[in-house]
């Protein structure tokens, strides 16, 4: 009886902390995307230099972050338009202001 | 040399609403939003398909444009691709341009001023079955031999309507021969053209002129407007009811059977608490979010959303927007992130930025969820003149208090430019059109996937994390508090209070309206999460109902009409004006404006009760 409500204590544990963890990582990902694909390919980058496991540098190689853009809006962390697309670039399209000319 | 470098880039360009995005869609099997009415698309998209020959082609849907003299951001990527100036990409091997066939009094003018680049090019004559109805006769043959160019007969809103544009596609198409005076006048080529080829019984449909006399009136008009809007608001609250409820009962009905198979303890807090009790809540608006959408999807189709820009250029003009405004505005009620990228369709700088600092005062679908519960919760559900919805008036006025608002902030921001320039809307008034009850069934799938997968993803991962924070640490030996109390929410909420109390907010509110930044309705699971770890056993509305005074839903509600936007949307403002300052300015004011309303309306709803 112990063991087994120690057994179920233990897999509770690693499931809340299995969940919790991929829910940090995935909101982080949606809300923070530059930031969280560069703290990405940072680990990525310090699992495969120096003197690592191979299995190790093979993970770090596994985690660099790939290229990809978001939406076709590039709005990153939104999902509601509904008129998104993979695009192969996204085009910023800042504003810039001009004198007027005096009338 | 791989299949993919011997790949066919055709480009798709044409005046806006000619049916680019729709040609494009049938061409790629994509699902690209279509609208009857110009600006939908003001980005460059980019699909493959196949020929039947075996050849891939690269298919790249451009904004429309009226010429290649760029007037606005989305036309300068129509130009510059068409130029082969573009960035990164290469002039298009072949130009299909789109011409609405009801229309070519118009559209030809742009098909003849892409001529004049002489790269190989076909014209796609859309909406051929419009133009049938209308008794509008095309000499295909003729204007094919008058042009110099294939001329191919389309309907892109119909299975099997481009079959004879993908054939003609996948044969050779030659360039195109300069012409033989690049200085002529274009409007008298066109006008040729049309004396030569096409016969047409009058310019404009008998409906359309028929229907415009009423919907295009100064006072009928407005008065047809108000109408649809409030109709609308009615049928969110009245129709939605029964399917809410039914969900509801299932939620709650699987929470419980989920926690009576599982002991006491962390993981089953996780699961009713976290999962059911903060998704569930979120999950019931469904129903509504999908009417509202059924709406929206039909007037957009219908060609009446254009009309209704004409109709309110003036009262926009002196607030200091636009007509051109008003789709972005628009677009906003969805989700403020593509109404701000729709400003690109805006050709003065300042009209654009006035738009893009107001579009996150229009209410936007993530918003519906906080409004209806709290409705539902403290407004009855009573009938007012023996026909309206006395909930769905109340939302109405919500919606109502957002337009007003974007129009009085946009009015202060022209007033501190001392801008007094005025700039006339020239817009494009489609012909009407009956909504096909297959594109808003896959517009309506779309926005309830939409939805579904931000309860599933954003919304899920929040409250878990919401959840994580309202039950640790755990309460020390002795305690005599709820749990929540000793945790790490619950502190924060508590310090939180000092700012929000003037408001009303008590501390679970305070809590949530942290996780609400990333998405508002995450709002209202974070509110049935941290209720249910207090343990609160009954629903939401229930809990809403019976603890918080009127005076603090009505600050909370209007809090979500002015609450500073979403961090996506922050982060497109960012992107759109290039500052970090813009983004600052946007959301101080936001927050000043949702603080001192709030603060106002709870002082007085106070003094009154």
């Amino acid at each position: 009886m112990m063991a087994s409500m120690m057994v179920y204590a233990i897999a509770q544990a690693v499931i809340i902390g299995v969940v919790v963890v991929w829910s940090a990582l995935y909101a982080s990902r949606r809300l923070l995307p530059t930031a969280s694909r560069r703290a990405q390919a940072r680990v990525a980058t310090w699992l495969e230099q120096g003197p690592r496991t191979a299995w190790l540098r093979r993970w770090g190689h596994a985690l660099q972050p790939v290229q990809t853009s978001s939406g076709g809006c590039g709005s990153s962390g939104c999902s509601s338009c509904g008129a998104c697309a993979p695009v192969a670039r996204v085009e910023a399209q800042p504003l810039s202001f001009r004198p007027r000319a005096n009338p | 040399m791989n299949a993919s470098a011997a790949a066919l880039r055709i480009a798709i360009v044409g005046n806006p609403n000619s049916g680019k995005t729709a040609l494009f869609n049938q061409l790629t099997g994509t699902r690209q939003k279509v609208a009857n009415y110009a600006g939908v698309t003001i980005e460059r998209k980019e699909g493959h398909y196949t020929a039947p020959s075996g050849r891939s082609v690269r298919v790249l849907d451009l904004p429309g444009a009226y010429s290649l003299t760029a007037a606005s951001p989305d036309e300068e990527i129509t130009r510059d691709v068409c130029y082969g100036r573009y960035p990164g990409e290469a002039a298009p091997d072949l130009i299909v341009c789109v011409a609405d066939a009801t229309n070519l009094r118009l559209h030809l003018r742009f098909v003849l001023e892409l001529k004049r680049l002489g790269r190989p090019m076909v014209l796609a004559l859309n909406m051929m079955d419009a133009a049938q109805r209308r008794g509008i006769r095309i000499d295909t043959a003729m204007l094919q031999e008058r042009l110099g160019m294939p001329v191919v007969e389309t309907i892109a809103v119909r299975r099997g309507g481009t079959t004879a544009l993908v054939e003609r596609l996948d044969r050779e198409v030659p360039p195109l021969a300069p012409g033989a005076d690049e200085n002529a006048d274009l409007h008298v080529e066109v006008r040729a053209l049309l004396a030569d080829a096409v016969t047409a019984p009058r310019r404009t449909a008998v409906m359309d002129d028929a229907i415009d006399r009423i919907v295009l009136h100064p006072v009928l008009g407005l008065a047809v407007l108000a109408v649809v809007m409030f109709l609308i608001f009615q049928a969110v609250f009245s129709w939605a009811a029964p399917v809410q409820d039914s969900i509801e009962a299932g939620i709650a009905a699987l929470g419980a059977g989920v926690g009576n198979l599982l002991p006491e303890g962390a993981l089953r807090s996780l699961l009713v608490d976290g999962v059911f009790a903060g998704l569930g809540a979120v999950l019931v608006f469904l129903p509504q979010i999908l009417i509202l959408f059924l709406f929206i999807l039909a007037l957009e189709e219908s060609g009446y959303l254009p009309r209704a820009a004409f109709l309110l250029d003036r009262m926009m003009l002196s607030a200091g927007l636009t007509g051109r405004s008003f789709i972005p505005l628009l677009s906003s009620f969805a989700c403020a992130i593509p109404g701000i990228m729709a400003t690109r369709t805006i050709q003065d700088p300042r009209d654009r930025m006035t738009t893009i600092l107001v579009a996150p005062l229009m209410t936007c679908s993530a918003r519906l969820p906080v409004y209806t519960l709290l409705i539902a919760a403290f407004i009855p559900a009573r009938t007012v003149g023996g026909l309206f919805n006395l909930q769905g008036i109340v939302l109405f006025t919500l919606y109502v208090a957002g337009i007003v608002s974007a129009l009085g902030v946009a009015w202060i921001i022209k007033r501190l430019h001392r801008d007094k320039s005025e700039h006339a809307l020239l817009m494009e008034l489609p012909s009407y059109r009956m909504p096909h009850p297959r594109d808003i069934a896959i517009g309506l799938y779309e926005r309830g996937m939409i939805f579904l997968k931000r309860v599933g993803g954003i919304i899920l991962s929040l409250t878990v994390l919401l959840w994580f924070l309202s039950s640790f640490p755990a309460p020390p030996a002795g305690a005599t508090e709820p749990a929540i109390d000793y945790s790490l929410a619950g502190q924060l909420g508590h310090a939180l209070q000092y700012v929000f109390a003037p408001l009303g907010f008590n501390w679970q509110i305070c809590i949530a309206l942290i996780p609400g930044l990333a998405a508002r309705e995450v709002a209202v699971s974070s509110l049935a999460t941290v209720y249910a770890l207090s343990g609160s056993g009954d629903g939401l509305q229930a809990i809403v109902s019976a603890q918080w005074s009127l005076a603090t839903a009505l600050s909370l509600l209007v809090w979500y009409v002015y609450a500073p936007m979403c961090l996506s949307t922050l982060a497109t403002i960012r992107r759109e004006t290039n500052s970090w300052r813009q983004v600052w300015i946007t959301a101080g004011y936001l927050f000043g404006l949702a603080y001192l309303a709030s603060l106002l309306t709870y002082q007085i709803a106070r003094a009154l009760a």
